[in-house]
């Protein structure tokens, strides 16, 4: 197999059927992402490898039960490094109160995924400068909440600010996030 | 959450797993039979999930690779083994934090932060105090302090050291925010080569967390230790800090992360 020719829904089916090239070429092709972010979340290079090891050893165990309607492999594979990071990153706190984003019901009838796009153009630096380019508490905000796992409420209170203000820094903050990723041809395509 | 409410407040957060269990069950119920919050969520969770990208970028050790293909592959030969776990446990010892090792009289010290940040609220230290002046007016609303704090006398030592420092060594004020969210912190660089200090009380976080402080220094990021929420502390830092370092504080489990894993709620230049 040419590693480049075959697309992550073809992996998958070859995982399916237990080809350990297929783990491999998806591995090549995601463990930088899913390695960033990992450690990204829990600052740690250790259990960073761990959980991406974890993660690519889950989605091989489970390829053949994945349904393709849910979304891309890679959006599957990194909600389960994410998923795992946050969980990792809490385990030695207390608040259980974090909700895995891989199991929140995800509809099929989505618009083209900007990733795609953006992978395909390895635009990180993008996104990483749209991100930057925020106003800081919508920065802020989304960070707490995406990268350190904490749900709006313990938000307003890291951040000193009423619920509905952190409500408002998070729905700004990605609103402004998709305009400036519009502005290059990256962001989701319109409502 | 009924028809009328839609998710509209709720969507963003909900699209960054930044909800409760219960908001996430209202919210799934919800966009099951509301189309348009379910683009609306959908549409945000699109660009939550180009966040990994905004990651700095770093690169797993070719080892994680071979011991994936590794345990991959034996999988494959007998399909349905019980799992194992991955090495998780054995390698998890290799994560802990050594917190910075507290000078003798620091221990003590806690008290007189508390003095310092809650009876003086740092009064007069956001300049480097270097006056007689300041030298007696602190003395003497620390002694007052001391009279009035059982506590205090207890740490009548660490008061000296400390506030010799103040007066003698470089102050930072890192003071901000307000009422409920209020930071009392500063930071000491004592004369004569000694190490920095670290002086706070600062607001409320999540349970089971703390803050972490941190050092850019010489454009090197270091871990300088744990402090508590809501009472005061002191810590010693591992090195001397000069003009142009950064203290930043970020919010961590109480054991310490290796690189910060939340924004920083606050950061300064020392100028
Ligand atoms: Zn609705």
């Amino acid at each position: 197999m040419n590693p480049d020719s075959l697309s992550d829904e073809e992996i998958l089916a070859a995982l399916a059927r237990q080809d350990l090239r297929a783990l491999e070429m998806l591995y090549d092709r995601y463990s930088k992402v899913a390695y960033s972010l990992a450690y990204r979340i829990v600052g740690d290079h250790g259990s960073a490898e761990d959980i991406v090891q974890d993660a690519f050893l889950a989605v091989w165990r489970q390829a053949n039960k994945y349904r393709r309607d849910l979304g891309a492999a890679r959006s599957w594979l990194l909600a389960i490094v994410h998923h795992r990071s946050i969980d990792r990153l809490r385990s030695s706190a207390s608040s259980g109160n974090h909700v895995p984003i891989d199991e929140l019901p995800e509809s099929k009838d989505e618009a083209p995924d900007p990733w795609q796009q953006v992978w395909s153009d390895l635009r990180g630096d993008v996104v990483r400068k749209a991100l930057g380019s925020l106003p800081n508490d919508q920065r802020k905000s989304i960070e707490l909440a995406y990268f350190s796992g904490y749900t709006h409420v313990e938000i307003s209170q890291l951040m000193g600010v009423p619920l509905g203000t952190v409500k408002g820094r998070l729905r700004a903050g990605l609103l402004k996030l998709k305009a400036l990723l519009d502005r290059q041809n990256l962001g989701a395509a319109p409502a | 959450m009924t028809d009328q409410e839609h998710t509209a407040e709720l969507a963003a957060a909900y699209a960054l797993g930044a909800v409760t269990p219960e908001e996430a069950a209202e919210v799934g119920a919800h966009i099951a039979s509301c189309s348009s919050c379910r683009d609306e969520v959908n549409n945000f969770r699109k660009l939550a999930r180009l966040l990994p990208l905004a990651c700095p970028q770093a690169v797993p050790s070719p080892d994680v690779k071979s011991r994936l293909m590794a345990m991959a592959g034996q999988e494959g030969v007998s399909a349905h083994r019980p799992r194992h776990r991955s090495s998780v446990s054995a390698r998890a010892s290799r994560f802990h934090f050594s917190p910075t090792r507290p000078a003798l009289w620091l221990a003590s010290a806690a008290a007189a932060a508390l003095v310092v940040g809650g009876a003086l609220s740092f009064n007069g230290m956001a300049q480097r105090a270097s006056s007689a002046r300041h030298l007696s007016a602190m003395q003497a609303e620390v002694a007052a302090m001391q009279r009035e704090d059982l506590h205090l006398k207890a740490a009548a030592a660490a008061n000296h050291h400390i506030v010799a420092a103040v007066i003698t060594g470089n102050v930072w004020d890192m003071r901000g925010g307000a009422q409920a969210r209020r930071w009392h912190c500063v930071v000491i660089q004592p004369p004569h080569g000694a190490h920095a200090m670290i002086l706070a009380a600062l607001p409320q976080i999540p349970k089971g967390m703390m803050y972490q402080a941190w050092l850019k220094h010489k454009g090197t990021m270091h871990s300088v230790g744990m402090l508590p929420a809501q009472r005061g502390a002191v810590i010693e830092m591992p090195m001397q800090v000069e003009r142009g370092d950064m203290v930043a504080f970020s919010v961590e489990p109480s054991a310490g992360s290796k690189a910060p894993t939340s924004p920083y709620l606050m950061e300064h230049t020392l100028s």
